[in-house]
């Protein structure tokens, strides 16, 4: 709450004061020296601080990708962690230079809270959670639940348009923070969580026996996550949609941080141009020519950085499915660099 | 000779005088226009003419925005208040005509002041020029402010305005009270349940602390060692630790221990507590209800008159009369009486198990019940040494000279002690209330929907921080500024009446 108010008051500053930060992103944070970067609190597999207090996950994997792009370096980025309602006026108040907090693209966050989409780094849809001993097998079968969720997310207006549509009855307690949730369904406060489904994977694992639940079949709404900007910066906006696209274009053309070095030497014109053998796409978008080769070497490209976060070999174990490339089919494609 | 060359030096330096004071007027006025117009130049005017030609078009805009119902009550009411804030530069016009008016009398209207006076130590001028600094300082800083922000908000893409209130909200809210609110109803109507959920949530805080705090307060005077220990640490231990500290504590010892809605623990099979709150049947009175009501209305005015007749039949005979029995008699014997006679006029609507929860019936959540506790637990230490210290600050005498005057101990609390100790206790009450209400809104932490957390969701989800801010501010304000009112009026009622 306090950070609320102090994130509003600076919010009011911003927009009391003349605002010039608006445009030159870039020259800003070549002069602080690193990125800003919005993530959640602590979310496994997406952004959560290990015990050292590093973070690690797929958005923060993105943010460092930024970060490698723009200094070379992929340690050149602070974090900030935001609660989802604090988190799209720390962007537009310039407290981060980037959100990258497992945040749904949708219209009206696109054109009337003055931000820009860079992409989509993770095809997602929200679910449901029960415990097993209910024996419920369907969420049509929830009606009349007490439903969990978070404040200031689209997951409380699905839910309330699901059960709408559907004519059941049900309550809906949300919290601020993703951890009260979580505490508060495993005290039994809550029938249902619902929240995106790999957020539910990663919830689970916060549960007293995660095993005592299950993640229902349904999955009621598109939510495609991505980093987000604000409105009125192109060059930075093309940045952080390139980091995207690199990856994405990496992982297809065979490209990882291990074989980077050799596939500079390749005859394909399309890796060639993507690592700035060829062409002067880099400097293009206000940056080196090795931007991309900096985020595959260091953070590697989209397909290693999901095995290594969210992947089936981690404890959330996520199938690829949608996010599989989409020549492999998933709907994950990336413009081409030329 | 003399007096006439007196006459004519007389008239030569009130001549000066004057000339003087209008030259200080014709400063103060340009002073005051720069200031104003630069002020009011960044956002209402673009050019010196618009200044005028826009006073109408204000005037034009409040109209329209009065006139108009399209969009439904809060769409209303966001235009009426954009064209309010609109027109205030009016008021500010208006204002420094005025300032101005009084200037030009002091120059023309002859003063009673001496002739050869300093005009810069007339204390009218003084006056009017010491006010026209301060406010024209407090106007282009406002102006300022707004201007920028209006700017700022247009270059951001965000127009500032309240128009949003009317769009359809498309959440759920966990307790609605006095309202039909729906997901399909607007973000004007999600707030205005907000705000009920507040005040009700302050109101029931504010009398169960007041009673904690009486309680704990008498207790720590107690001459029983142990009573007085144990209110001792009952406020410091809870004074001492942070409310949502508490409040975090209070949530989850509710909510633990209690069992699933399918265990619930049961009182007499129709009061239910399980973890998702507390159910009771909700009575449901039919049209005969009403004899009881009026039987109680009747109750209470009768037992006014009744102890005011008292009151002065004592003052004149001295018999006293049995006021309280007779009231209570009054109060609830007859309603009740009335209740049987009519037939027993209320059914009851029992919770009932019905798929995941209890449906039907009354259910007060368990958010509620946390948030209640802690606050009022809390407050209530801080009431309770406000009381220890209202009893303490009546002399030892006054106890003394009741005794000797022959009253018996509960007259003497009741008509001495009490009467003056309240008159401490009152100011520093009104001070817990007024923190209690603003503490409320750390409900927030606990998904309790009350003020700050449906505004907090209206705010994410429609992206209005300034304007969502500013409702929570002003309503916050009003709150407070309505509880003060009331408890001045009763300090004012409970002061000694002083020849």
């Amino acid at each position: 709450m306090k950070k609320l108010a102090a994130l509003a008051l600076g919010a009011v500053m911003t927009a009391a004061m003349a605002v010039s930060a608006q445009a030159g992103t870039l020259e800003d944070v070549k002069k602080k020296g690193f990125v800003q970067c919005g993530v959640s609190q602590g979310l496994p597999g997406f952004s959560n601080p290990d015990d050292k207090g590093n973070w690690t996950g797929l958005d923060v994997d993105f943010c460092r990708a930024v970060a490698a792009a723009v200094f070379g370096d992929p340690n050149k980025v602070k974090f900030t962690p935001l609660s989802a309602k604090e988190r799209f006026t720390a962007l537009r108040s310039g407290e981060v230079d980037i959100l990258s907090r497992n945040t749904t693209w949708t219209m009206q966050r696109d054109t009337e809270l003055g931000l820009n989409f860079a992409g989509v780094n993770y095809y997602d849809g929200q679910g449901f959670m029960v415990r097993k001993s209910l024996g419920v097998t369907s969420a049509l079968q929830l009606n009349g639940a007490a439903v969990c969720t978070n404040t200031g997310t689209t997951t409380e207006l699905n839910v309330a348009d699901y059960f709408r549509a559907h004519k059941m009855q049900y309550e809906v307690v949300a919290f601020e923070k993703a951890d009260e949730v979580v505490k508060a369904y495993d005290e039994g406060r809550c029938d249902v969580y619902t929240t995106d489904r790999s957020g539910l994977a990663a919830q689970r694992l916060k549960l007293k026996n995660p095993d005592e639940h299950i993640i229902l079949p349904e999955i009621i709404s598109k939510e495609p996550l991505g980093p987000v900007v604000r409105h009125g910066d192109d060059q930075w906006f093309d940045i952080v949609k390139w980091t995207l696209f690199a990856m994405i274009n990496a992982e297809e053309l065979g490209v990882t941080s291990k074989n980077v070095d050799e596939m500079k030497k390749s005859t394909n014109p399309s890796i060639r141009r993507l690592l700035g053998v060829e062409g002067k796409f880099g400097e293009n978008i206000g940056l080196g020519s090795d931007w991309a080769y900096n985020i595959i070497k260091h953070v590697g490209n989209y397909g290693e950085s999901y095995d290594r976060n969210v992947g089936p070999k981690t404890p959330l174990g996520l199938a690829r499915g949608l996010n599989a490339l989409w020549n492999k089919g998933g709907i994950m494609y990336a413009p081409p660099v030329r | 000779m003399s007096s006439m060359a007196q006459s004519v030096q007389e008239t030569s330096a009130e001549h000066g005088a004057r000339m003087m004071r209008f030259w200080l007027v014709v400063i103060c006025a340009i002073i005051a226009f720069l200031a104003f117009y630069l002020a009011a130049s960044r956002f209402y005017y673009k050019s010196p003419t618009g200044m005028f030609t826009d006073v109408a078009t204000w005037l034009g805009n409040i109209g329209a925005a009065l006139v108009s119902f399209e969009g439904g009550f809060f769409t209303w009411l966001g235009r009426v208040v954009v064209a309010a804030i609109n027109v205030a530069p009016l008021f500010t016009v208006i204002y420094f005509a005025g300032m101005l008016w009084r200037l030009y009398r002091w120059v023309v209207e002859e003063h009673p002041r001496p002739a050869s006076a300093n005009p810069l130590f007339d204390r009218h001028f003084r006056g009017i020029f010491s006010e026209l600094v301060v406010f024209t300082a407090l106007a282009a800083f406002v102006w300022w402010i707004v201007g920028n922000t209006v700017d700022n908000l247009h270059r951001l893409g965000k127009p500032p305005g309240f128009d949003f209130l009317g769009t359809t909200a498309g959440f759920g809210i966990n307790q609605i009270l006095f309202l039909d609110y729906s997901e399909t109803s607007s973000y004007g109507k999600a707030l205005l349940a907000g705000l009920l959920n507040t005040i009700v949530l302050s109101l029931a805080g504010i009398v169960l602390a007041t009673i904690i705090g009486f309680i704990i307060g008498i207790m720590r005077l107690s001459h029983n060692w142990v009573i007085s220990q144990l209110a001792y640490w009952y406020v410091e231990f809870f004074r001492n630790v942070p409310l949502l500290l508490q409040i975090f504590v209070w949530y989850h010892v509710v909510l633990k221990p209690l069992p699933g809605p399918r265990q619930s623990l049961t009182v007499a099979d129709s009061i239910f507590i399980n973890n998702r709150g507390i159910y009771s049947p909700k009575p449901i009175f039919t049209d005969a209800w009403w004899f009881v009501v009026a039987a109680f209305v009747f109750g209470i005015i009768a037992s006014w008159f009744i102890a005011r007749w008292a009151h002065r039949r004592q003052m004149e005979t001295g018999q006293p009369f049995p006021v309280v029995r007779t009231a209570l008699a009054l109060i609830l014997g007859l309603p009740i009486l009335v209740y049987f006679l009519v037939g027993q006029p209320v059914s009851f609507n029992y919770p009932e198990l019905r798929g995941f929860n209890y449906q039907g019936g009354m259910r007060i959540i368990p958010e509620f019940m946390a948030m209640l506790l802690a606050l009022s637990i809390y407050t209530g230490a801080f009431i309770g040494e406000i009381v220890r210290a209202g009893i303490q600050a009546v002399p030892h005498g006054q106890t003394e000279a009741s005794l000797s005057l022959g009253l018996a101990r509960g007259q003497m609390l009741r008509l001495v002690i009490i009467p003056q100790a309240l008159r401490v206790i009152i100011p520093p009450l009104t001070s817990q209330y007024l923190n209690l209400t603003k503490n409320s809104s750390l409900a927030v932490a606990i998904a309790y929907p009350d003020l700050v957390a449906v505004g907090g969701i209206v705010l994410n989800q429609s992206g209005r921080e300034l304007e969502v801010i500013a409702i929570w501010m002003l309503i916050y304000l009003s709150l407070s500024l309505a509880t003060s009112a009331f408890m001045n009026w009763y300090n004012a009622k409970m002061k000694l009446v002083e020849r």
